[in-house]
Order: structure tokens, then sequence, then C-alpha cells
């Protein structure tokens, strides 16, 4: 009998544990997909390849190996791009399985041939063309452990149908692929004490917890440095997902659409030590401003990421958890604390806080309907989102309890990211409720997805927030192009419930908070699906606070009605 | 300050493929440097390469901290250059005419 090479590859995945694939067949691809044929591999039938992709980079995220995502050649591979631009990104780990043309058709334009090695270069971490049978599995086993060296990331391994089909005689080793492997860089001795002698020098340190930070597992010690010199805890949007929204030193994120009293923090303070991030403009706005009057420390295992985009007065390339751990050895136990500074940012916080829970509109408020559903969701329940105003939103009212379980597209902002990533979330953790705070125009996106809710008993909680519009883009054409609103407003949207009803989903537009509630409770107590269309007044769905793009913190706008000083000692 | 510098690159080569060479030309192309020329010669291991640029030395240095993460590339450093090489190819074509 024939050993092709997609048996042996198909028995290696068996063997690497690897339970869960998702994707979708086409003819360049059966190979692979009959060799699974009986082999217990679970396969999850997506109903767009993005959807897929997604759900792979959410499995990513919550398990730490990389998702895999298995799709034919052309249409099925460029129908990738935005997942593997999104996984890229957010720094999530995957490897993409493509079908590609057989190599004696490479070139001539052949049914449904893409060079998708050409097109996700620039978008993947790493690419692997398989040329020959031998060379297969060795190349998938490469792209596994590249999508979590280092830095996590997507991986891209294209795969011929006569690649596929052809006899292996020898089955090659991993090291027979030629890769220069990064690993993790050990963190400079001499720079971590530089840095420890600078943050006991500065009066108000604040510290920006990053994405890094949940890859590196270092929750505990960014708790610790901070509580040590008590010092506040900002984030970027991905960085939320890393520490305990309810601990007292988490000020929440800052940036465009981050917390007031995080942006205050970053504003008032003499250094910045900076974990896991890359600095994005969302967060820093103007990266001249930040880096006026302030000292910078930068602990990135990206070295590439250390001055892109902001010069450190430190930069240290090192795993956020080990150079952390080395600070904490060298920080006296009774360092000075600023709990003034602290005290400060605090009430700043109550002071919203008590504004937001005040102030109210008509129909459902959007930071309410956040809130009420926190209060009836565990704090290990997972929650994924959209892109747009729900998701700046929940960026803000949101409370994470259990670092790890908040999953977001960050850095590409892809909407119709939420439903498929609630998915593979559910696949990952299928005892551990998992919703999704979604958008009109972004469930529109992916929302055929559905279909695998009853399809894999995957009963996912999609809550809604229906202003039928494109909130985000609307509130820019509010506030930046004198309300000439164009092409954002949805005039005829389906009924989403009848959406749910389609694909065997209960669904509830509720009309008041108490009916949010109980809803929302009854579906997480028996582990049932639920599609909840909130209506939202888009004429006053303007999410406040927010910094103009490119404009330093102090210029936030403020939600109507609620004044603050954000200069320290003024007040 | 805007100064000219050669960045030489080392890829490991799997069959003469071209996907490495590729891929580092495409973090060349969205660094904020002016490429002059670039050399490359294949051997049986790896693929050598020296791309020459104009732009500031941050940015030559991103260029390289970029092109360090790439799985294919073996080895990356750059010096300061003065002088920028004619093209191989011409040299070829005028031994040729």
């Amino acid at each position: 009998m024939v050993v092709r090479a997609v048996d042996v590859l198909s028995d290696e995945i068996v063997k690497m544990g690897i339970g869960e694939i998702f994707g979708i067949p086409g003819g360049q691809i059966m190979p692979l997909f009959d060799a699974f044929y009986g082999k217990g591999i679970k396969i999850f039938l997506f109903r767009h390849e993005q959807g897929a992709i997604h759900a792979a980079d959410a499995y990513g995220r919550v398990t730490r190996k990389p998702g895999v995502v298995l799709v034919t050649s052309g249409p099925g591979a460029t129908n990738l791009a935005t997942g593997l631009a999104n996984a890229m990104m957010d720094s999530s780990p995957l490897v993409a399985l493509t079908g590609q043309v057989p190599t004696s058709v490479f070139g001539r334009d052949a049914f449904q041939e893409t060079d998708i090695i050409g097109l996700s270069i620039p978008i993947a971490k790493h690419t692997f063309m398989v040329k020959k049978p031998e060379d297969l599995v060795p190349m998938f086993k490469a792209a596994y452990r590249i999508a979590t060296d280092g830095r996590p990331g997507p991986v891209v391994v294209d795969l011929p149908r006569d690649v596929q089909l052809s006899e292996v005689k020898e089955v090659r080793g991993e090291d027979y692929v030629k890769v220069s492997y990064k690993g993790i860089p050990e963190p400079d001795p001499g720079l971590v004490a530089y840095a420890v002698k600078l943050l006991m020098e500065a009066e108000r340190p604040v510290m920006l917890v990053g994405g890094g930070v949940c890859w590196s597992n270092a929750t505990e010690e960014v708790l610790a440095v901070a509580e040590t010199l008590w010092m506040p805890i900002v984030t970027t949007l991905p960085g939320k997902n890393c520490v305990p929204n309810n601990h007292p030193l988490f000020m929440g994120p800052a940036g465009m659409h981050g917390r007031v009293e995080a942006d205050a923090a970053i504003m008032n303070s003499d250094l910045v030590l900076a974990v896991g991030t890359r600095f994005s403009d969302r967060t820093v706005g103007d990266f001249r401003e930040f880096q006026r009057g302030r000292r910078i420390i930068h602990i990135d295992i990206d070295k590439s990421e250390i001055g892109k985009n902001v010069k450190p007065s430190v930069g240290i390339i090192g795993d956020a958890k080990a150079t952390l751990r080395m600070m904490l050895e060298l920080l006296p136990k009774a360092a000075v604390k600023n709990e003034q500074f602290v005290n400060w940012l605090r009430s700043i916080k109550e002071a919203y806080e008590k504004f937001r829970e005040t102030s109210d509109m008509p129909g459902f408020a959007p930071w309410r309907v956040l809130k009420v559903i926190r209060e009836v969701t565990p704090p290990q329940a997972i929650v994924a989102t959209g892109v747009g105003s729900h998701q700046m939103w929940s960026e803000l009212h949101w409370d994470v309890y259990v670092p790890g379980t908040f999953i977001t597209s960050a850095g590409l902002g892809t909407m119709g990211f939420g439903i498929p990533a609630a998915l593979g979330a559910k696949v990952a953790r299928p005892n551990v409720p998992v919703l999704d705070i979604d958008g009109d125009g972004s469930f529109q996106m992916t929302m055929q997805n559905l279909a695998l809710v009853r399809e894999y008993n995957l009963p996912i909680i999609v809550v809604i927030f229906d202003n039928s519009a494109l909130m985000l883009v609307r509130h820019w054409q509010m506030l930046l192009y004198g309300r000439r609103i164009i092409a954002v407003d949805f005039q005829a949207n389906p009924d989403f419930i009848k959406i749910g009803e389609a694909y065997g989903i209960d669904g509830v537009r509720p009309s008041n908070y108490d009916e949010l509630r109980s809803s929302v409770a009854r579906a997480i107590r028996n582990n049932e699906p639920l599609i909840v269309d909130v209506t939202i007044d888009r004429e006053r769905d303007l999410v406040l606070p927010w910094v103009q793009p490119g404009k330093w913190l102090s210029e936030v706008v403020l939600p109507e009605g609620f004044k603050v000083n954000l200069r320290y000692g003024d007040a | 300050m805007m100064n000219s510098y050669r960045i030489n690159l080392t890829l490991l080569n799997m069959d003469g493929g071209l996907d490495p060479l590729v891929r580092a030309l495409n973090v060349v192309r969205r660094g904020k440097v002016n490429v002059k020329a670039i050399t490359v010669s294949f051997n049986r291991d790896a693929v050598n390469v020296d791309i020459y640029v104009e732009g500031v030395e941050d940015e030559v240095n991103w260029v390289c901290n970029k092109l360090n993460k790439l799985y294919d590339v073996a080895n990356v450093s750059y010096t300061a250059s003065i002088s920028i090489p004619k093209a191989q190819a011409l040299l070829m074509g005028e031994r040729n005419g």
C-alpha cells in the first residue's frame, strides 16, 4: 500500500495531540481531509474561511497552543488573508494549511491557483511552500513550533496537491528544515539594574501593560512590581486582558477609547514602565508628547519593538516574566510609595463611575448593559468582541477578573471577529460560558458561522449592541467631519431574532435591564445559546471619553456633564 | 541625518527557493530607507545579500531588527558605506558586449 505524504502528516498531527481543526475543504486540499478520515480529529466545518481562521486564532489565545486552520487553494486561501493579518497584529499563534494546485501547473493560472505564499509573506510570521513529499511533516512541525517561538504569530504551509498525494519513501526529522529559531532572549542584568534605579528615582511611575504580559504569563510579576512601588497600572486594549481589572492599582486602558484615570496617570507620570507593548498610536496618541518630560523603560521580547515608535531611556529585550522577576529581586521590599498619586487617580475613577451610574439615555445605555451582563456572568467566562463602538464600550466598561478571558481584535480591528472567535474559544473551553459582545455591523460580517452553534453544540451567547449603524465611523463623521453622515446608517437591518431562529438559536429583544439580566443568566445557567438584540439609540451612542487620532491625552473629549481636572497638583 | 549604509544579510538556502529573499525584501520595502543597489549570490547553503541604502541610522537599525526576526535569516548587520557598487548585471552586460 502506498503511504501518501498526507497519511504521514495526519498520523503525525494525531501524535502531536492536535485534536481540533477549523476549516473548509475544496479540490486541492481533499487529500489531506481524506487522510484525516477515521483518525478521531474533530474538524469544525465553518461557513466561510475567515470564520475558520478567527476561530483558530481565538483557540490559540485561549489554549496558548497554535490553532490549526485547513482550507483549499485560490479563494479558500485568499479568504484567510484578513485572519492572518489579524493574528499577526495581535501576536496570536496559528498554523494555516492551504491546498495548492499541482507543482506541474504552477504559474499557469490553473483553476483556483493563487500564490498564497506571495500574498501572505508580509502578513504572516513565516511561510513554507512544500515541494517534496518528505518535507511535509518536518515543515508542518517547524511551522507549529515557529507559531509559538518567541513572540507568537501565524504560519502558513502551502501544500500542492501532487505533493500531498505522493508516496513518502523517507520520513525526515524536523532538523531537516533549515530554520533560524529565535527563542527567548535573556534580559541584560545591567539594563535591568539601571531600570530599577530609574524606577526608584521616579516620583510618579506608571506601568503600561500590553498583551505580551499574557503571553509571558507575567500577571503575578506585574502585580508584585506594581504593589511594591504602589504604581498605577494602565493598559493597552490587549493588555486589559492581562491583569485583574478589580485590582486597586488598575486604572484601565489608556488612549483613544481609554479610561480617563488611565489617561491622567500617563499624563502626570514622570516614568512609564512599559511591558510587552508596541506603543500603538491608539494608546499613545502623540508620540512626541508621550516622550516629553518622562523616562520610559521598555521591556519587550521582540527586539524590533524597542525604539520602533518610542525611544526609551532603557530598552530591555527579554521575556516579561523573567525581566520583572529580576527587577523584583533588586527592588527594596519597603520602597517609597506615592499613595497620594494613586488616591488622586482613584478619585477620578470613582467620579467617572458615579457619573455613569447617574447618567442615563433613552433605551439601553451601553455601559449599563455591560455592567448588568457582568453581574450574571461568572468570573472565568470568556468574552470575545466584534469591532466597533460595542468593543470600545467593552474596553471601557467590561471588567476582566480572570486574565486571558477577554478576546478582541485589537491591532487590525477586524469587524466580524466576534462570532468565530467565540466559537473557537468555546471549542477550546467547552465547560466555560462564552459570550460575544458584538455590534450589528460586525455581527453581519460573519453571522453565517452561527450554523456551527447547533451543528457542534457550541452554545455561545451573542449580545448585539444594535444601533443600526457603523457607529465608530459615524462617531468620527460627527466629531471630525462636521456631522456629514454618509454610508454608515443601516436602513433595513434584518431581524436578528429571526436570524437566530433560522440557526435554531433562541433570541430575545429585551425591553428593560431586568429582562436582559434574566435572559443572559438563564442561558448561562442552562448552557444554552442565545442571541440578545439590545436596541441602542445611535444618536446618543457616542463612545466617550475619546482622544482624537494623533492628539495628546490631555485633549480628551469627556462625556457631556462630566468635568474633571486632569493635572495632578492642581486639584 | 541621512547617510549611506550597507546591510549585509545571510539567508538560509533551501533548494534555491526565492521565498527567503522575497520575505527579506518585503521588510526592506516597508522601511524608511532609499534602496540604491542590491547584490545577491546563491551558494549551496546560504544566500548572501548586500543592500545599499540611504537613510537615517535609526531607520536602518529598524530594518535590520525586523530582518533579524525572520526565520530564514541567519545573520544581519550593517555598516556605513561610502561607495555604492555598479550593478553586477550591468557589469556582466558590459563584459558580454
